[in-house]
Formats: structure tokens, sequence, C-alpha cells
């Protein structure tokens, strides 16, 4: 911090010999910014002086709008369905989301990162508590899932929208992490002070959402926590014993879970075989090869009309890939590696440790979560209902998804890089 | 840096490279569904749609009453091998292949040897029963391939053509095959058809009970019966080809159950060369096919009047000698002029002013009301696809040109199915029963899941004037315009009907003509109602002489079938009892598995 205050000093000094030189020709307007720069010296200069990057707001832009489109190509038959010849209610709905989230996100990148640093703690307790409130009877909501298991993920709030709480407790957790480690970086070098506490609010919150049950949201979390203790410093040696035992225990998890097991012996089967049994692998696969290199074109996805299973959710790539072909799949799988791309980039150039703790955690999330929906889609990963970040439709995690690039984009106005142009 | 000095920049870059690598990884995958491997996917089943048909489960065959079997599915094997991706020398693989394809091994070879190659057939078209052997070679020799098809095949060729029909991969189609398609399906594909038709917004008639588990679809049992069947198509098209008809069709209904015991239509298709067939000999005239009826309507008006006791058999119209002026001006004119006629004279001679006399008796509210009680203007409900449900704009709209030309049947449009089922009230006393052409559904193992029956409608006419009505149309075909229907050993009930034939273009009518004639029999208990029509024959003025023959032709050959076989039981005196038919004549229905 102090560095940055020295920085900004040290340009506005520079900027004002600028009236200096241009004294000669325009006066009014030399005056206008000298009052200007004189105002700026007596507040206290502000920390964030740079720009945000602008890279990852077009970006997500990009996401954004090619989200929107995919959602009312890939949900209006299904709203027409749902709502009596309706087309545009999932659409209005995911748009309404965009909004939400686009707002956040203006306000989360101007709100200084070290305020998610001092509520850290909060955000935890809320997000936990978010995560109790799914098993509530009357505030959770429970859906019938694809063969026949129920699934609590969602709080009812009396909206359209409704909010995943899993979708806020993976911020809140990398936030908690990064803020654990940047107070004392060298904790995190000790099994006992460092990983393990944070290992057990992360196994804890696993197990919550475990039992919702959703196990690829859970993994997700595991994995990106594990991520930021990895960048964070955590020893090599506690990596591989904690990877070791982390898998052990899921394996006996899926054993002891038919449902899960029926998914995993269904990938391993697809993969000496790609004509097995597992439904919505088929559909999908079967939607991707009728795209081609070009696509079908847009809304003329076959396999959305009654094959594929949650069109516009889990499965919305495939739509995609339908209707553009492996160009415009390979396009948003482009603009992923891009984002994650910035997003590290970010990281790498924050002024202190938990800005870049946070923009990891939060890249790796949104990276992993893009990667793990298209090897679903593609059959490269076993089946998981994880969404597409910023394309798929569905309220709580485009606004919260938005809402972290804002926390990266405000990340970006403080980096190094940035300051010292 | 000061602050940022733990952050470790190469674990930094580590992760971005696995994350990057994840995402490549993708890509490479996107390329192996979306572009590479086209040709082995879409080889054999062509469209990628069609791929998911060619799954190991079969739709469900359509039976006649008996059990005959009029459609069924065949499952076969084709073999294939990708040469440059199997690592067995070719010599030894062809060896193992050989005897189970039943290929020469010196064939087989030269097909593996073919390295520049990545898709051969080794054999199409094998005993579905080889699949356990040719997946355990698979296991063992990589790169040889196994398709499942399913063939649908129609062992009856033309027979019930237009009843049965055809389904296309997007399942659009006709006749049964299409009406039934989501009992036809496998369970799996019942509930893909059933999410696709809940997106397409129409309301149908989906199976929500008992769904089976199995991947069998369920059987369809017609009531048609194939002797009837026959019986109706070689005699329509017998006549038609006598007479020059472009098109005709005939229906055999049981009286009392309404029934479909036979649905015929000219022209006809072969259903196993469906893409041969012409458009025109696809549709079903008996339910398709809306005219202008002609004298045929007759009964409609006369039974009314009876029915509201406005005049009896013997009450007299002055006929005028043949030669009626209409107010407008239009001039009607009777074939044999004639002065004072009884209500039964009337239908006798088919005079056309006559009707017009006993509906101003009637009026024409009630003329309407009677026409829609008996089902004209409505779809007749059959479980078939794309009925005509006729046309009463006429009926709607009196004025007095259509006062002049409704009661003998101009003006209005209805489909045979509409009118026979008319004529069956006649024959049922009084009863109007929607016709149906299936009797119930069966699951793969012959389990009864749904039973269909007659629906009993509405009571049109008090059961004494169904059986006046009857004495009447029996007196047409002993001593009116019907005598050719007559057939021997039985009193038949029926009507002639000879309707010009409007323009296309609405304008007039010019000399061409639908004969059609409609009649039941035994008149004293009927048993069958048939109707037969012609469209536009050639070579003689009156239905008597073109559809009488016709119909006796078919009433003569079904009454005996029937006779011979006990169709409705040991005596006629007895009401049909039709569940024990099925069990007695047709064995193979439960063994089999449908």
């Amino acid at each position: 911090m102090g560095r940055n205050y020295q920085n900004s000093t040290r340009s506005n000094k520079n900027r004002k010999s600028k009236p200096k030189s241009g004294f000669k020709w325009t006066n009014t307007r030399v005056y206008s910014v000298v009052e200007e720069q004189q105002k700026q010296i007596e507040a206290p200069p502000p920390p964030r002086s740079g720009r945000m990057d602008r890279g990852l707001i077009a970006l997500t832009l990009c996401l954004i709008a090619i989200g929107i489109l995919m959602v009312y190509s890939a949900s209006h038959l299904l709203s027409s369905r749902h709502y009596g010849g309706y087309s545009y209610r999932y659409l209005q709905i995911h748009i309404i989301a965009c909004g939400i989230g686009l707002v956040g996100m203006f306000f989360s990148s101007h709100l200084p990162y070290r305020f998610y640093a001092k509520f850290a703690n909060l955000f935890l307790i809320l997000s936990f508590i978010g995560l109790l409130l799914v098993f509530v009877p009357g505030l959770g909501t429970s859906v019938q899932g694809a063969e026949g298991g129920r699934f609590k993920r969602w709080i009812n709030i009396g909206l359209p929208i409704n909010f995943q709480p899993v979708e806020f407790a993976k911020i809140a957790l990398v936030i908690h992490v990064a803020n654990f480690i940047s107070r004392n970086p060298e904790r995190v070098k000790s099994f006992f002070n460092g990983v393990l506490p944070n290992i057990l609010i992360v196994g804890a919150a696993f197990g919550l959402v475990y039992i919702q049950p959703d196990f690829g949201s859970a993994a997700l979390l595991v994995v990106t926590v594990c991520t930021v203790l990895f960048v964070g410093g955590m020893r090599i040696w506690h990596v591989v014993a904690l990877g070791g035992v982390g898998s052990g225990l899921v394996s006996l998890l899926i054993i002891r879970d038919s449902y899960k097991l029926k998914r995993l012996m269904d990938y391993l089967a697809m993969l000496k075989s790609p004509d097995a049994t597992n439904y919505q692998l088929t559909r999908s696969l079967d939607a991707l090869e009728s795209g081609g290199l070009l696509g079908l074109g847009i809304d003329s996805s076959l396999q959305k009309i009654s094959r594929l299973p949650y069109p516009h959710t889990d499965f919305i790539f495939a739509v995609l890939g339908e209707e553009f072909g492996f160009i415009g799949a390979v396009t948003v799988t482009f603009i992923f590696m891009l984002f994650v791309w910035r997003g590290l980039h970010i990281a790498r150039h924050a002024s202190d440790l938990f800005a870049s703790l946070l923009a990891v955690g939060i890249t790796t999330l949104i990276g992993l979560q893009a990667f793990i929906n298209i090897g679903v889609v593609t059959g490269l990963l076993p089946t998981k209902g994880i969404t597409l970040p910023f394309i798929s439709y569905g309220g709580s995690s485009i606004v919260l998804s938005l809402v972290s690039v804002g926390i990266l984009l405000n990340i970006s106005r403080s980096n190094i890089q940035n300051t010292d142009e | 840096m000061k602050n940022n000095s733990h952050l470790s920049i190469r674990r930094l870059v580590f992760v971005l490279i696995i994350l990057q690598v994840g995402f490549l990884l993708l890509v490479g995958k996107l390329f192996n569904v979306q572009l590479s491997n086209d040709a082995i996917h879409q080889g054999p089943s062509g469209h990628p749609w069609g791929s998911t048909r060619t799954a190991a489960v079969k739709r469900g065959k359509i039976l006649d009453r008996h059990g005959n079997v009029f459609a069924l599915s065949r499952h076969s094997l084709s073999v294939y091998a990708d040469p440059t991706y199997m690592k067995v020398d070719p010599s030894a693989a062809a060896q193992r292949l050989a005897p189970v394809l039943g290929v020469p091994e010196s064939e087989l070879l030269t097909k593996l040897r073919r390295k520049d190659k990545r898709f051969v057939w080794l054999k199409k078209d094998i005993d579905y029963g080889l699949l356990d052997e040719i997946r355990a070679i698979e296991k063992d020799i990589r790169g040889i391939k196994h398709e499942v098809e399913q063939q649908r095949t129609y062992p009856k060729g033309k027979l019930a053509a237009q009843v049965i029909g055809h389904i296309n991969d997007q399942n659009m189609g006709e006749g049964i095959e299409y009406q039934y398609n989501n009992y036809l399906l496998n369970a799996r594909e019942r509930q893909a058809a059933r999410r696709a038709e809940a997106a397409r917004n129409e309301p149908i008639n989906l199976l929500t009970k008992g769904d089976s588990t199995d991947d069998y679809g369920y059987s369809v049992v017609l009531t048609l019966d194939e002797y009837i069947q026959y019986i109706a198509e070689k005699e329509l098209a017998a006549a038609c080809q006598k007479w020059k008809a472009p098109r005709g069709t005939a229906i055999v209904l049981a009286s009392k159950t309404a029934e479909i015991l036979a649905l015929a239509s000219y022209p006809t298709y072969d259903l196993n060369h469906y893409t041969l067939g012409s458009e025109q000999a696809k549709r079903n005239l008996g339910v398709w096919f809306a005219y202008e009826p002609g004298s045929i309507f007759k009964i409609i008006a006369s039974s009314a009047v009876l029915n509201e006791g406005i005049m009896s058999p013997e009450s007299t119209v002055f006929c005028e000698n043949g030669r009626y002026r209409l107010p407008n001006g239009r001039i009607i004119r009777d074939v044999s002029g004639k002065g004072w006629l009884t209500l039964e004279e009337v239908l006798h001679k088919s005079s056309n002013i006559g009707m017009i006399k006993i509906v101003k008796e009637l009026g024409h509210e009630n003329l309407s009301t009677y026409i829609e009680k008996y089902g004209f203007g409505k779809a007749t409900g059959v479980d078939l696809p794309y009925e005509h449900k006729g046309s009463l704009y006429a009926v709607k709209h009196w004025d007095t040109h259509s006062l002049g030309s409704v009661p003998f049947g101009q003006g209005i449009m209805v489909t045979p199915l509409q009118m026979v089922s008319a004529l069956n009230v006649i024959a049922n006393d009084g009863k109007l029963l929607r016709p149906h052409i299936t009797r119930e559904i069966r699951d793969s193992n012959g389990k009864v899941i749904e039973k269909k029956y007659a629906i009993d409608v509405r009571q049109v006419i008090r059961p004494r004037v169904a059986k006046q009505m009857a004495e009447i149309l029996v007196g047409v075909v002993e001593d009116g315009s019907g005598r050719r229907a007559r057939v021997e050993g039985y009193r038949v009930a029926g009507k002639t009907g000879t309707a010009q034939k409007a323009e296309k273009d609405g304008k007039g009518y010019a000399g061409k003509e639908i004969m059609s004639f409609m009649g039941f029999l035994p008149a004293e208990n009927p048993m069958v109602s048939i109707i037969v029509m012609l469209d536009e024959p050639k070579g003689a003025r009156f239905s008597g002489q073109i559809a009488g023959p016709l119909f006796q032709q078919i009433a003569a050959q079904t009454m005996q079938y029937l006779k011979q076989t006990e169709f409705f039981g040991p005596e006629l005196q007895k009401p049909p009892d039709f569940s024990s038919v099925v069990t007695k004549q047709s064995p193979t229905l439960k063994g089999e598995g449908l």
C-alpha cells in the first residue's frame, strides 16, 4: 500500500508539469486542469489510480453476450412448454440476472478489495449459514433430478431467481483462505498451524455441499482452495500427501453412493465404447457431432427440442456446439483460456499477496468451472451438474460470477504494472 | 514487490499451464467428437439422428384382430472394420471371422488388408442371434465393429397399406404407425417422444400408465380382419378398374360394436416400398376424402321426420311430376317424374323433389339438429390420423339454395366413414357409436395394456323409428334403386347415392359423379354395415349399376366368411361376443410375445 501511495504522488507530480508546457496556447483549459490537480493534492491520494483490465472486461462481455444468445436459443421451446406458449420467460430472467450481475460487477470493481479481507470471517459465517438454510424445509427448494434423486441446492427468496448458496460459499472460502495466508505467509508452510485449519473449514463446506447433493460443486470448492494454498506457498509434500488422502476419501464416497458409482461406471464404459448407456452424454455427443465444423446455424439445434436434458443450463455448450459447430465451440473455449490468462496475469501483478491469492482463487474457480462443464459435455469427464460460467442460465451463478469479475477488475486497478506506466 | 514477495511466480505459472493444457485437451476432444470420426459414425446409419433408431430396441408390432402380423421390426447385424486401426494380423482375423460371418476367408482377407480405407463393410444384414459371438470377436480384435439395424417389414405388403401407414425418422407419418407411435416406440423413445410433443404444445394421446421397463414397444391389435380387408380391397380394385374410377373406398363396419373390419382405399401401394408409392395412393380415403354424399344422405332427413313424428312412412308428398321450380328460380328434376308419393316411395325412387317437400314439413332447424346429431361436421373420433371433419357451411347458413340441395346431399361435405357411421345408427337401434380401428394395446409379453371399446355417443333416433327406417331401406334394395345390391339369403337395407361432383373452382357441377352405396345386413339383426364409394367412374349413369354390384360382392363374401367362421358366435340371433374370438382363433397371440 505504501508503495502505491508513492507511485500515485509521483505520477501526480509528473502530470503537474504538463500544464506548464500547454500554457502558451490555451489559458482557460490550463487553469481548470490546475485547479483539479490542486484538489487532488489536497485530498488523500487515491490508492488505485490504475486502469481496469480492459481485456478482462471485453472477454466477460463477450461471454455474457454469447450467453444471452444461447440461453434464448436453448430455452425458448422449454419456456413455451412451461409457460403456455410464452417463449421468453427464461430469457427474461437471464437478462435480469445479467443486469443485476453487471451492476454488481460495477460496484465490486469500485470497492477496494481490502474490504473483503476485513470481512473475510463474516463472509465465511454467512456462507455456512446459507449452506445450512438449504436444508430448512420451506426455505430450501428441492428439485427433481434427472435420475430421480432430489437435489436441495437452492434457497427460495420469493423471486424468480432462486439463490444457490454454494455460489456464494465458493467466493467466501477463497477470500478466507487468501486472507488467512496473506496475514502470515510463513504459517502456511506448517501443516498443523497453516494447512489443517483451512482443510477443516473446506472439509466442512465440502460435507455440506456434498449432502445437498452436489458433488461437482463440492469438488470444485476443494480443488480451488487447494490451488490457492498451493500458490500461497504450501509445501510440496503436503500437497502430495493431501492429494493422496483426498482422492482416497473421494473414491470411498463414490463407492458408497450407487448413483455416483453408476455415473462413474457409465463414464468408464463410455471411454471404452462411445455408444454406451449414459443418456445425457449420448445426446450431448449427438448434438456436438451433428454440429460438425460450422454448425447447423442459430436456433437449428435438433437435440435441444427434446432429447438433450437441461439444454439451457448444464448442457448449453452442447447446443452451442450443434448450432455453431466446432468453430463456435472452440471460440468459446479460447475465450475462457484468455480469461484464465488475464486473471492469472492480474494475480501476478497484484500489489499484495492477498490480492494475488484472491485473483488466483477467482480465476481458478471460473476457469475450472468452465473446464469441468465443457469436459462433461464433450465426454472428457464424468457427468456433473456444473454450469458454464457467464453462459448457462442460472441466476445466482451468473450474478456472483460477474461480481467476482468485478473483484478481479478492482485488483487490476492497483496492479503494479498499471501504476508504473 | 515487497508485500508480494511470498507469491510464488513459478507456482502461479504452473497453475496457468495446467489450466491452459486442460482447455487444449477440450479443444482436442471437441475436434475428435465434432470433426474427426465422421466417417465411422455416419457411415452405417447415415444421418447422426438415424443412429438412435438403430439402437438395440424393437418397435412394436401391428396385428389384425386374429394376430396376423401387418407390421413388425426385425433386427439385423452389420459388421464393419477399420483396417488401419487393426493390430492383429489380417489373416488371423479373417480366419476367426469367416465361420461366424459366413464369408470366405480370402474375401475377408482382401478387405482387411486394405490399409487405404478406414471403413469397410465385412458383412451386412446377418442374424441378430450372432450378437454375442461378434461382441466376443470385437473384444479380441481391435478395429472390428458392428452396427445393429432395425428394419420395419410389412409381411402383407399392400394389404391395408393406408391404414397401417408409415413413419419417418422425425416421427412424422401416417396411419396406425403414426397414430400409435407413442405406443409402438420402446419405453425410452416413448419418453423422448412425449417431451417432443409437449414442446410442440400439442395435446396428444399419450401413455401415462403402465410404462413397461423393457426396450420393446407395445403392439397394436387392430379390429381389422385380414380376410375381410382382402375381400374389400380385391373387389374395390376390380370395380375401380372396370369402371375406370381413379379412386374409391370401401368400409366394412361391425354394426353392434362399430369396429372397423375393413377399410380399403384404391389406389394402393406397397408398404415395403414406401418411397415408390404415389402420394395419391397413400391417402386413406375412408377418413380423409370429403365429398358431397348425394342421395345416400336422404336417410338423414327421412329418419328425422319420422323421429319427430311429423310424418309416417305412409304419409304422402306431392312430387310435382318430376319438375319443381324453387323460389329462386332453380329447377329441380327427378329422374322419373311422379305425382303423389309416400315417404317410403320417395326413398325407393330416390326422389329429390320429394325430399325437399319432406324437409319443408320437417323444418330446416330440425334438419340441422339431426345432421349434427348424426355426427356430421365433426370428426368421428376414429383412431386414425388426418381425419377430415367435413363441412356443414350450408347447414349453418340456410338459404333458398341450400334448402333445395342439402335434403338430397348436396352443398355439404362428409367423409365415407361419417356416412357409414350414420347408417350404423339405423342398424343399431338409433344409437350413434364412435367407430374405432384398434382393439387393444399389448406389451411385449402379450399382456393387455389397454382395451378399446365402442363408445356410445348418443341416441339419435328412437329404436322404433330405426326399425321403420331399416324396413324402408330394405325396400330400396328389394324393389327400389338398389336392386343390384341384393345378397342371396339375406335381407339387405341400403341406399344408393349418385352425387354430382362440384368443380374445383366451386362453380357448379360438370358431369363428374361420385357413386356410392351403403347398407347393412341382415336387416333384422345387422352384423355389418358397409359403404362403397367410387369417384368419377365412367360408363354408367347411376350408382345402382356400379356401386350396387360392388356392395353385393363385398357383402356376400363377407357374410359367407362370417358364417363359416362363426365370427359373431354360433348363433346369429345372439349378440356378438368378441372376447372369445381372439383367444379361439389365434393361439399365437400369447406365446410369441407380441
